[in-house]
Formats: structure tokens, C-alpha cells, sequence
């Protein structure tokens, strides 16, 4: 295999660890910081998804191809409000009554991802809708012979982008230090006058409309279906399995692993050789480091225990 | 089950006309990750890319295809899932140039098709297009109507034996279930793509094509209803 191939290929892995990345970090919000599990959140990717040919379109309408052409980076913060109200709504509906009870929070939100899909079905219809890529992401840079496509680039861009705000969101504003405050210890933060309830529905938030623009680079590589949240959702848990829960450079890490390793194999093998090579390479680290690459030590995760037994007053 | 079979055969054909095998992947139903499959692509000598997808991986793929810079020219796709509704949902300018192969395409010339998609875009709106899938759908159920009207009876046996008495004028030409097989004699065309989303035809073939259950490049057993079902092949 020659160093082209093995270039391009290790952008592909890249490419391919942006997108996981980009899907793992709202399940890593929610459930590292919150430990809540998630079910619904490929719904949430998919919610994105369709806010954003729902934009394209109705950019279309008023303006024409051309409108929504330039218009196309409005479909970042529309998927991610779209997927944050969504997800503020499930918080509410739901998941605020279930705290504490992981088993219980992982069927229901299972549940109302079955609810979600059929919803997409209704308003939507069975077949796919496909997004259609503006004309400036279209092509390639071309370095040399390497060929890397705009639209992967893009979503690149776009991961760095989201995974920095975050970072920098949860690290230098007030509402991030409320919320790593109440991650560490609800109780004490509580008693500290944060709010437990404004908290978590801020972090909810935060996770789904982070899913959200997860959507807007899927609809990018393929085209957005019903179910198509339900293909992502496995690859995201096992991201932030192997990362390490609670951890956002743990995410960041399990994504490059699994992302790199599935590309590099997938060349040689095929893209289920691939898929069974990454899975059993997943359960050898686990079998190493339990807790993941990046174990998070903060009482909120002892505190589980806890709160399996002694009910949230 | 459709690629694996499908390839084998595809594979055998392709031996036996003095062609080669760059390779062959199988991707999961759904799958959308093409990025490391189009490179294997570019860097295995290929000449040409068959493409027996279904579903909504041809999206993914054929977009990526065109994001990755390869185009018609530089490797040309055949496809067997691509057809006038699947163009829209992709896309045509990431299709356009490409080939597929059906029985019937919506810019097919006959009569009887100029009238379908008259009727059909009457019902389904001026937006509407037919494709292969769609005329068989129409069809069978027309064929059935005849064969039942022959035999004057909904039995099935009956119904059976009447329905290889005729042939019949389809929007795709002319058609006749066979008597061995109760498949359909039908023309085999080959189109490109073109930027409107249409079929231009690019070759077909002279006359309808007898109905073969099983390629006789990969097996040597044939089915013949009449002579008791499952029986070695003979002839070609």
C-alpha cells in the first residue's frame, strides 16, 4: 500500500473519527456529566438532520438555489436550538423523574425514541430525504494527488469548532462552572444555591443541541431517514464507553482510536471485518482499564449508587 | 443475499467475456461510510465500478464518490438499484453520467408508456416519475387480469397455465410470461444518466430476453416447471 493510499486513508479515519466525535460529545454531556442514559439521543442527531433540509428548503423558497447556497451556515444554530428544545421538552416530559434510576431512564427514553422515529415517519414520510451539499462544499482540495473533499473538511472544521465551545463554555462561563460544580457534588452545589433543576435541564440542553449539529454533518455524507439515528447511536455509546464516561478529552480520544483503527482496517479487511476488529479491540481496553481510557474520578459517579437505593427527594 | 448472489454471477460473466476482478466489498444495509471503499476503488486499477447497493447507501456513496473527485469519465458506475425516483432522492448531478441497466426506462418509446405516465402523472402530480419498479408494478397486475380473463377462473393453477398463452403490450415493449419458469421474456436495456435526472438509452437488446432462473455461469442445474422442476441443464 503506498503512502498516498495510507494518507488518504488516515484522513479518512479522521473524517470519520470527526463525525463520532461529533455524535459521542452530546452522550458524553449527558451521560458522563449527568448519568442519565440517553437512548433517544440518535433522534436528536436526527432531529438536526431534518432541521437542516427544513432549512435548506425553505431557504430554497424564498431565495432560490443560490439563497440557500449562501445562507447554508444558518443550519448550524437552527439544528442546534431545534434539538436543545426538543431535548429541554424530553428533560421535562421524562427524563426529571427518573434521576437516580438509570435502568428506568434508559427504557423510558428508549421508549420515546420509538415514539421520535415514528414521529420523523409522519412528518416526513418512510423514504429518506437527502440534503443537498451547497456548490462551495462541493469538490476537493487537492494537495498533490490527495484528493480531500470540502464537505469532509467542513465537518472538520466544524467539530473543532463545537468541541472548543464547549470546552471553553464549561471551563470559563459562569453556567459551566454551575454545571462541573453540580457534576462533582449535586448536594454541596446544591447547598452553594444552584439550582439542581436549572442545571440539569442547561446540560440537557447543552448534550441535545450538540447531537443536533452532530445531525447537520451526517446529512452531509448521506442522506437522513427515520432510523437513521438508530445506525449512529451504537457507535456513539461506544465512544464514550471507551473514552472513559464523563470525560470530554476521553471522548475526543475514543473517537480518534476508533475512528483511525476502523479506517486502517476497514482497507485491508472490509467494513464488517472492520467492525468486529474494533468491537473486540474496545473490549480488550476495557478489559485493561474498566472505566475507560479516561476514567472521570468525580463523586457524581460514586453518588450513583447511592441514589440507586435512596430515592431523589 | 441479492449482492453475494448477484456478484458471484456478475463475477462468473465477467471471467467468461475476458474481463478481470479488481475487488469486491459488502457494506451493512444502511451503511453510509464510503470514504475508505472509494479509495480502495481509486487505487485498485479498476476500470469500471459495479454497484449492486440498495437502499439509502446509494445516497452516501454516490455522493461521496463525487466529493472524493472521481467522475464518469475517470471511473465510470453500473448500477442495478438506480433508477428515476432513487436519481431524485440522490441527486442527479451526482449521477449524472453513470449507467444503469432495467427493462424500462421512463423515456422508453413506446405507445403504451407515453400513455402510462400520461395516466400515472394525471393521478400522482405533473412531478411524478415512473421507473422500472413502478411499470412492473403496473404491469404484473395487468398480466394477472389477462391471464384470469383467458382462463375464466381465479384459479391459480389455471390462471398459471393461461398466463404463458400471450404476449402483451407493456409501456416497456412487448412481454410474455414463460411456460417453464413463470418468469417474463422482456428486453434488457442499458442507460446513461443524464442531467435532468432521465434515462438516455444506450444499448438494448434485440429481442426480449428469455427468463433464466439460475445463471448457467455459476450452475449446472436449470428449472423447468413442466419436465418436474429442478433438473440439470441442458444446452446453454
Amino acid at each position: 500500500m503506498n503512502s498516498l493510499a495510507m494518507a488518504s486513508q488516515f484522513f479518512n479515519g479522521l473524517s470519520y473519527s470527526s463525525i463520532l466525535l461529533m455524535m459521542a460529545l452530546g452522550l458524553a454531556i449527558i451521560f458522563g456529566l449527568m448519568g442519565v442514559i440517553n437512548m433517544t439521543h440518535g433522534e436528536l442527531m436526527t432531529a438536526g438532520a431534518y432541521a437542516t433540509y427544513l432549512t435548506q428548503l425553505s431557504l430554497g423558497k424564498l431565495g432560490g438555489a443560490e439563497a440557500a447556497d449562501w445562507t447554508y451556515l444558518l443550519t448550524i444554530p437552527v439544528a442546534f436550538v431545534s434539538a436543545a428544545l426538543l431535548g429541554l421538552l424530553l428533560e421535562w416530559a421524562v427524563v426529571r423523574f427518573l434521576y437516580g434510576r438509570p435502568l428506568e431512564t434508559l427504557l423510558a427514553t428508549w421508549g420515546v425514541s420509538l415514539i421520535l422515529q415514528q414521529a420523523f415517519r409522519n412528518l416526513f414520510g418512510s423514504n429518506n430525504v437527502a440534503v443537498q451539499t451547497p456548490a462551495w462544499l462541493s469538490g476537493g482540495l487537492s494537495l498533490g494527488e490527495l484528493e480531500l473533499p470540502y464537505a469532509r473538511l467542513y465537518i472538520l472544521a466544524l467539530v473543532i469548532l463545537v468541541f472548543a465551545a464547549v470546552l471553553l463554555y464549561l471551563r470559563f462561563t459562569r453556567a459551566g462552572l454551575q454545571i462541573r460544580a453540580a457534576m462533582q457534588n449535586r448536594d454541596t452545589a446544591a447547598a452553594f444555591g444552584i439550582s439542581p433543576r436549572k442545571i440539569d435541564m442547561l446540560t440537557f440542553a447543552l448534550g441535545a443541541g450538540v447531537a443536533g449539529v452532530a445531525g447537520v454533518a451526517l446529512s452531509l455524507v448521506g442522506s437522513i431517514g427515520p432510523t437513521t439515528g438508530q445506525h449512529y447511536i451504537v457507535d456513539a455509546f461506544m465512544v464514550v464507553v471507551l473514552g472513559g464516561v464523563g470525560n470530554l478529552f476521553g471522548a475526543l480520544l475514543g473517537a480518534f482510536v476508533i475512528g483511525e483503527t476502523h479506517s486502517l482496517l476497514e482497507f485491508f479487511t472490509s467494513s464488517t471485518g472492520a467492525k468486529v476488529a474494533v468491537f473486540a479491540l474496545i473490549i480488550f481496553v476495557l478489559q485493561l482499564r474498566p472505566d475507560g481510557l479516561f476514567p472521570s474520578r468525580n463523586r457524581a459517579l460514586d453518588c450513583w449508587t447511592h441514589r440507586l437505593s435512596a430515592p431523589r427527594s | 443475499m441479492f449482492p453475494r448472489t448477484t456478484n458471484a454471477i456478475i463475477q462468473a460473466q465477467l471471467q467468461a467475456l475476458g474481463g478481470e476482478t479488481m475487488g469486491v466489498e459488502y457494506v451493512p444495509l444502511g451503511h453510509m461510510e464510503f470514504a475508505t471503499i472509494i479509495d480502495k476503488i481509486k487505487y485498485s486499477g479498476a476500470d469500471v465500478v459495479y454497484n449492486t447497493l440498495n437502499g439509502s447507501s446509494n445516497v452516501a456513496f454516490f455522493k461521496q464518490f463525487k466529493q472524493a473527485g472521481l467522475t464518469p469519465e475517470k471511473m465510470l458506475i453500473m448500477s442495478t438499484s438506480i433508477a428515476e425516483v432513487e436519481i431524485q432522492g440522490i441527486g442527479p448531478q451526482y449521477c449524472a453520467g453513470h449507467y444503469a441497466s432495467w427493462n424500462y426506462f421512463m423515456t422508453t418509446d413506446t405507445p403504451q408508456n407515453k400513455a402510462f405516465i400520461k395516466a400515472y402523472q394525471d393521478a400522482y402530480g405533473k412531478d411524478a416519475v415512473t421507473d422500472d419498479p413502478i411499470e412492473h408494478a403496473y404491469l404484473n397486475v395487468y398480466l394477472w387480469a389477462r391471464a384470469a380473463e383467458k382462463a375464466g377462473t381465479f384459479d391459480p393453477d389455471k390462471v398459471r397455465d393461461a398466463a404463458s398463452t400471450f404476449t402483451f403490450d407493456a409501456p416497456q415493449g412487448v412481454v410474455q410470461v414463460s411456460k417453464a419458469n413463470q418468469n417474463m421474456s422482456q428486453i434488457v436495456r442499458v442507460g446513461e444518466i443524464q442531467a435532468d435526472g432521465m434515462f438516455k438509452e444506450v444499448w438494448h437488446t434485440p429481442k426480449p430476453v428469455e427468463p433464466q432462473p439460475y445463471s448457467s455461469y455459476v450452475s449446472d442445474m436449470m428449472c423447468d416447471w413442466p419436465k418436474g422442476g429442478l433438473i440439470k441443464r441442458t444446452g446453454s
